[in-house]
């Protein structure tokens, strides 16, 4: 009992001896009154947890209540120390019906959670209906449109199957993908190749162009690509994100120095392959001539590092944001098998000339994995220029970036923000502390037109709805509730 | 269609709005632009328009409102677009501030480590949250808000005293550590009087006795709620602050002051500060039975703890007396003027503590008080709102407060209340208490003074000035220091030349109340 | 960097000890910082250019002024006393050389205020482009417009009709929109607080007044710079009224309900400080010079965006009121 107590006097030792710096949380007089003798006060900016929703607030002192908080807190960051160890590779370039697990024939992956081909939108079924042209299961829009609905064609999320993919995230069985292993925990992820900006099937499009673009891409790129990675050796994926962050990319809507980065890595060993000097010249300008090819990279490292953190006991840190241009979704690494959904937000942003809201489609694609991942959207501090393009100011990415450390489990032990003091970017978004705080995650993003053929038509930010952090919230609560049951 | 876009507290000049709200008016398609401040006036204004309540609500006159009125829709984005564009142009918050403005608790204590006392004052149910939060980041805590659970306080307690970390609070009005005034904090030196408080107004009476009166400081004072010696708390930031005061080699006498604790806790607390030899001065209000003994002294008023607190601290004191011998020969001289019919004591306390030991010093010569302080056997108020015979209210009481601010911070009611009493041809005495310090009103005594001055001149009905003779006493006590912020002097002599008879401290305030009375008895 | 101030308000300087007061900024623009000190001390800091009012203090004309100003962030320490005041530590004004300046307005005036020196007025507006809703309510278009262009001689003070077209145009084309909804209540406060005056009847008065705090566009939203001038005028020529000092004293619990920046300045209004172009106006007014009145009207215009045409409106409305007798019936007010 004495013992006990002296050390309890320390404390208050330390704080008598100590000059007194106060966090006041409440009423600014008792700061300005503190200021004014001489002493130091942070006025901290508090609001009411929950957006004052109170069944909300209840289930989060529930969720507080000292026994459950350690145990989260535990399960998350174990959660930030696996993402933090994940070291992604890009380990080849394969096919998809080769490589992808449990890809069939008639299957065709898409962005987001699962979506029938009746609920699904404009874009997604432009990019499904030149999928199937592409893969000559049909020869038309009229003949694709029917098949497709059909039922002779299987639709799953990409999410499914360890793959990931932009946009409308269309992944048909010949479809020429990445491999992306992370080496640290044996996972491997997949996502196809990028095919560059204006009229692409990611964004719906599927004119003679674009099909054919995807055709020199099968037959072209893809093969140089997997021999150069076999000259050059693996490429380290997440020193290469890492570096690029430090460059001004934040990995989802800049991705400029990433690209640059790899063509360096990839350079040589491509003039070193055996294809002819115009192929070789064509892959180098394709990959110059799109900013966005290292996307396609960022995206499948991100989801190889959030697989290892599926299915962890008590952790609430988000395993996927994703979007089918119908739906919202999320999954929470302690309820692997559910998605929490809700109808996909409207996109605030610029549009290309010619192009006014009316045009957007709502929010789309599973490159929100980025963020999820701790860049994208939670490292727009690294990349000031970007925020321009969506009508902000560099001080706005400053902002984005620090309002996201509020809901995130840990920070990153790799990917740093120069303008931050090369702190850490926000790591592993934490469901409760969403809900909490009432802060959505930051998500920027490209917008595609609403009707198919027509591909993108600007870029902007996205406010996540609340709902379904709160869904999921929700879910955590019950589970913990009937947890507390069982083990009295 | 009508659009409102608020910007929380902003300010631009006058001319900045102006062009802001042309340019916008000049877009095609845009009939109507106002840029102003939400003033309740300005948003009765968007009601009458037609505007959504909903889409303003909440909004403060310091918030900046535009209401836009639009012939087509789609020229909503294009205009409120420009108009944030103008408005962000001008200045904005800057620099590492900025950032550190908006941060929440979390990242408050991450970025800055040396925080070591998180002070709350937000809704009760959220104060406890947040203090569990602070506590489990190992800070002390201080917790001005009130309605906060039994329950919530005593887990708070449990869990701070097992890692020796403070709660001051819930309900914790004032504190002072290391020099630094927390909550409504009088400006007193520092000093070598270590204080435990289980009453705000109780230690701000005594610590500012202490400075104002005996020149002594204070090394610390530890606030922890008035509930803390309830049978539930246990005493639990009581003793540890005792332990602490004890410990703590800058504090030669310690004082304690608290409001009827439950007799077990009180035992409890005498055997803490029996053992650790200190000088220690204990005042429990409305308890004068317990003999002193060694290092051990009780005592009956605040004043007095006060007095004994200094000479434990090694003070050389006189008695001094509570009052101007002048000042009670004049009570005395208009006490008998009175007429008649004028025989009640009406006290409008904003201190608690004040009110409560007003209620067991009157009782002395006066019987049958009614309060709505739940004390003793005194007779209680079937409403509070209303004085019967010999009163004395506690205005700071939740009755009072709910929806409002403490009488403490905005007197507005015990202005009316006050307009009341002077109507009531059966007031005799009116007491008020003025509480002085940071975070208070601004000039407490001021404003009363001008209230009375309004009300005895006949107000906004001349005709209804009362004969010179023919009003009742008024009689405050000014609970502050020279060095707070609202001017003592000033606010002394506006009071003074109000007709209002100042004592030095509560004790004064009963004794002058009690020899008006006496005087109109022998008159 | 510390900067001279030239001249300072007297109700500025008689509030400011040798002891420090801490207080913060409470808004900063490119011609004005604003501060609070926790004793509820206002100050305004502005550099030459910007008229003196009750809480002015000005400063020496420094290049790149406006940069200075901005440099000061909202929020930030200041601590004020009389020698100087320091703004977060990178800013200091020295008190030391600053004249003082006297906010008071002397009210020494007879009370007779001359019909000539509304035609002035008229003319004046005639020529001025007029933004404010208060000075076409006042001048001619509200429901108060009848009784005053039958004082002033039945002419159409804006002249051109312009004023009535914008009114007609606001409660025309958007029905029951805001300008109109604004214009009309503008108006009907302004007449209710007219009549009443005229017929003597505190509490309406009071209603007039408290539907003008707050009302209408602006930082120190234009109902209270209308307000400011009434008062001011009425305090100037009716000082020894008596129904003068209960209005003012029932005004009192009345002005809080705007905002910080406002209510500062109404409630020095209150106590007989005022703007200095405004306290010009009222002397030039009793004066009488057609062309002093002229100068001084322009003055005041250029006060703010609206606010001194707004202030302009308010003297007009007094002047309306003291020139008239009511024949409005008592009891519809009562």
């Amino acid at each position: 009992m004495d013992s006990e107590m002296d050390s309890g006097m320390d404390k208050l030792k330390d704080l008598f001896s100590s000059g007194l710096v106060v966090a006041n949380l409440g009423s600014d007089v008792f700061s300005d009154a503190i200021r004014t003798q001489d002493g130091t006060s942070f006025q901290v900016k508090w609001e009411i947890p929950c957006r004052g929703d109170e069944k909300l607030f209840s289930a989060l002192e529930l969720l507080r209540s000292r026994e459950i908080d350690t145990s989260i807190e535990q399960a998350n960051s174990r959660a930030v120390d696996i993402l933090n160890e994940s070291h992604p590779y890009i380990v080849g370039v394969g096919k998809a019906i080769d490589d992808i697990p449990g890809m069939a024939d008639n299957l065709i992956l898409h962005a987001g959670p699962p979506v029938t081909w009746d609920a699904m939108c404009g874009p997604m079924k432009g990019a499904v209906m030149g999928a199937l042209i592409y893969e000559g299961f049909a020869r038309s829009e009229k003949e694709a449109a029917e098949l497709a609905a059909s039922g002779r064609i299987c639709f799953e999320p990409c999410h499914h199957h360890g793959t990931v993919g932009p946009m409308a995230g269309v992944v048909s069985p010949s479809m020429p993908v990445w491999i992306i292993e992370n080496k640290t925990h044996g996972r491997k992820a997949y996502c196809t190749l990028n095919e560059g900006l204006g009229k692409v099937l990611r964004y719906g499009a599927f004119s003679e162009e674009v099909i054919a673009r995807l055709k020199w891409m099968e037959a072209t790129l893809a093969p140089l690509l997997r021999e150069a990675i076999e000259i050059g050796g693996e490429i380290d994926l997440r020193t290469l994100i890492a570096q690029a962050l430090q460059m001004g990319d934040e990995g989802h809507n800049r991705n400029r120095a990433g690209t640059s980065l790899l063509i360096r890595e990839l350079a040589p060993a491509v003039v070193r392959s055996g294809a002819s000097d115009a192929d070789k010249a064509e892959v180098l300008s394709f990959m110059h001539s799109n900013d966005h090819f290292f996307l396609n990279l960022t995206m499948p490292a991100g989801k190889s590092c959030l697989d290892a953190i599926a299915g962890i006991e008590g952790c609430t840190v988000l395993t996927a944001m994703a979007r089918n241009g119908t739906e919202f979704g999320i999954r929470v690494s302690m309820l692997p098998d559910r998605w929490f959904t809700a109808p996909a937000p409207r996109v605030d942003g610029l549009y290309l000339g010619g192009f006014t809201e009316e045009d957007a489609n709502p929010d789309i694609g599973d490159s929100t994995i980025c963020g999820t991942y701790g860049i994208g959207g939670f490292a727009m501090a690294a990349a000031p220029a970007i925020v321009e393009f969506v009508g902000g100011s560099p001080a706005d990415a400053l902002r984005f970036t620090l309002n996201m450390y509020e809901i995130s489990a840990g920070e990153s032990s790799s990917f740093r923000i120069p303008a931050l003091g090369f702190r850490g970017t926000p790591t592993g978004i934490d469901v409760v502390k969403v809900v909490e705080k009432g802060i959505v995650p930051a998500v920027n993003t490209g917008i595609a037109h609403k009707d198919p053929g027509i591909g993108q038509v600007g870029a902007g930010l996205v406010e996540p709805p609340m709902s379904v952090f709160e869904d999921a919230f929700e879910a955590v609560y019950e589970h913990f509730k009937t947890r507390m049951k069982e083990e009295p | 269609m009508r659009h409102i876009t608020l910007k929380a507290s902003t300010y631009r000049d006058s001319v900045a709005l102006m062009r802001i709200s042309k340019k916008a008016s000049g877009l095609e398609g845009v009939s109507y632009v106002m840029v102003a401040m939400a003033t309740d006036t300005n948003l009765d204004l968007l009601k009458e328009a037609g505007f959504e309540p909903a889409e303003f609500a909440g909004a403060k006159a310091n918030d900046l409102l535009i209401a836009l009125e639009l012939e087509t829709d789609s020229v909503l984005d294009e205009a409120v677009d420009l108009i944030e564009k103008e408005i962000e142009g001008g200045p904005a918050p800057s620099g590492a501030e900025a950032y550190e403005a908006a941060m929440g608790l979390d990242a408050t204590l991450k970025s800055h480590q040396d925080i070591n006392l998180v002070l709350i004052s937000l809704p009760g149910r959220y104060a406890a949250y947040e203090a569990r939060k602070a506590l489990e980041a190992g800070k002390h805590v201080m917790i001005f808000s009130d309605n906060v659970t039994v329950e919530d306080e005593k887990q708070l307690k449990l869990f701070a005293g097992e890692r020796g970390l403070l709660v001051m609070g819930p309900d914790c009005g004032t504190a002072i550590i290391n020099g630094i005034g927390l909550g409504f904090a009088n400006e007193v030196p520092r000093g070598d009087i270590g204080m435990v408080a289980a009453s705000g107004t109780g230690a701000q009476e005594v610590s500012s006795i202490l400075a104002r009166c005996h020149e002594m400081g204070i090394s610390q004072m530890i606030g922890t709620g008035g509930r803390d010696v309830s049978r539930e708390v246990g005493g639990v930031m009581v003793k540890m602050g005792l332990r602490a005061l004890i410990d703590d080699a800058a504090t030669r006498a310690i004082v304690v002051v608290s409001k009827h604790p439950d007799r077990e806790i009180a035992d409890e607390i005498i055997e803490v500060a029996r053992r650790g030899k200190k000088p220690c001065i204990i005042h429990f209000t409305g308890q004068a039975d317990i003999r002193s003994e060694a290092n051990l002294t009780f005592t009956r008023t605040l004043a007095g703890t006060a007095f004994e607190a200094a000479r434990g601290a090694g003070k050389q004191v006189e008695g001094f007396t509570g009052f101007d011998e002048d000042a009670m020969a004049a009570l005395l001289a208009a006490a008998r003027k009175m007429p008649p019919g004028r025989k009640y004591v009406r006290g409008l306390f904003s201190g608690g503590t004040l009110a409560q030991e007003a209620v067991f010093l009157l009782s002395d010569g006066i019987k049958d008080i009614h309060t709505n302080l739940k004390i003793g056997d005194f007779p209680g108020l079937d409403d509070p709102g209303e004085s019967v015979g010999h009163t004395i209210v506690d205005l700071g009481d939740d009755t009072f407060t709910r929806g409002r601010a403490h009488p403490m911070i905005d007197q507005a009611y015990r202005l009316v209340r006050l307009q009341r009493e002077l109507d009531d041809p059966e007031t005799a005495v009116i007491l008020l208490d003025v509480v002085l310090g940071h975070g208070c009103h601004e000039a407490p005594g001021v404003e009363i003074a001008e209230a009375l001055m309004t009300a005895l001149s006949g107000g906004e009905e001349p005709g209804k000035a009362r004969e010179p003779g023919d009003r009742p006493l008024v009689i405050a006590s000014i609970c502050g220091t020279r060095g707070d912020p609202q001017n003592y002097a000033n606010e002394r002599r506006a009071l003074e030349a109000a007709g209002v008879y100042v004592a030095e401290h509560n004790e004064g305030l009963c004794e002058l109340a009690l020899a008006a009375l006496e005087g109109r008895r022998d008159g | 960097m510390t900067i001279d101030a030239q001249m300072a308000s007297s109700s500025v300087l008689s509030r400011l000890g040798r002891k420090s007061r801490s207080g913060k900024v409470h808004s900063s623009f490119t011609r004005t910082v604003n501060i609070l000190c926790q004793d509820m001390t206002w100050i305004c800091l502005h550099p030459p250019g910007v008229p003196m009012h009750p809480f002015c203090i000005r400063v020496k004309a420094e290049p790149e002024m406006g940069e200075c100003f901005l440099k000061v962030l909202w929020s930030e320490p200041a601590t004020v006393s009389r020698n100087a005041i320091d703004l977060g530590g990178r800013l200091t004004i020295s008190l030391e050389q600053a004249r003082e300046w006297n906010c008071d307005l002397d009210p020494s005036a007879s009370g007779e205020t001359s019909l000539q020196a509304l035609d002035t007025i008229d003319t004046i507006l005639k020529e001025a482009l007029i933004d404010s809703v208060f000075l076409r309510a006042v001048a001619g278009n509200g429901p108060a417009a009848t009784a005053n262009s039958a004082m002033a001689g039945g002419t159409d003070p804006v002249g051109d009709g312009e004023g009535a077209g914008s009114t007609e145009k606001a409660g025309g084309a958007v029905v029951g929109g805001l300008q109109a909804v604004l214009a009309a209540r503008i108006g009907c406060a302004v007449d209710l607080m007219e009549t009443a005056w005229r017929l003597r009847c505190i509490e309406p008065v009071l209603r007039g007044v408290k539907q003008l705090v707050g009302l209408g566009i602006g930082l120190t939203p234009s109902g209270d710079d209308f307000l400011i001038g009434f008062i001011g005028a009425a305090y100037f020529f009716a000082h020894g009224d008596d129904f003068r000092k209960s209005v003012f004293e029932g005004m009192r619990p009345l002005v809080h309900r705007t905002n910080l920046p406002s209510f500062f300045m109404l409630k020095a209004a209150l106590k007989g400080c005022y703007p200095g172009p405004l306290s010009d106006f009222l002397h030039a007014i009793e004066t009488g010079s057609s062309d002093g009145v002229r100068s001084a009207a322009k003055c005041l215009t250029g006060l703010g965006a609206t606010s001194g045409q707004d202030m302009l409106a308010g003297v007009l409305s007094w002047l309306h009121v003291s020139s008239t007798c009511g024949a409005a019936d008592a009891a519809h007010y009562a």
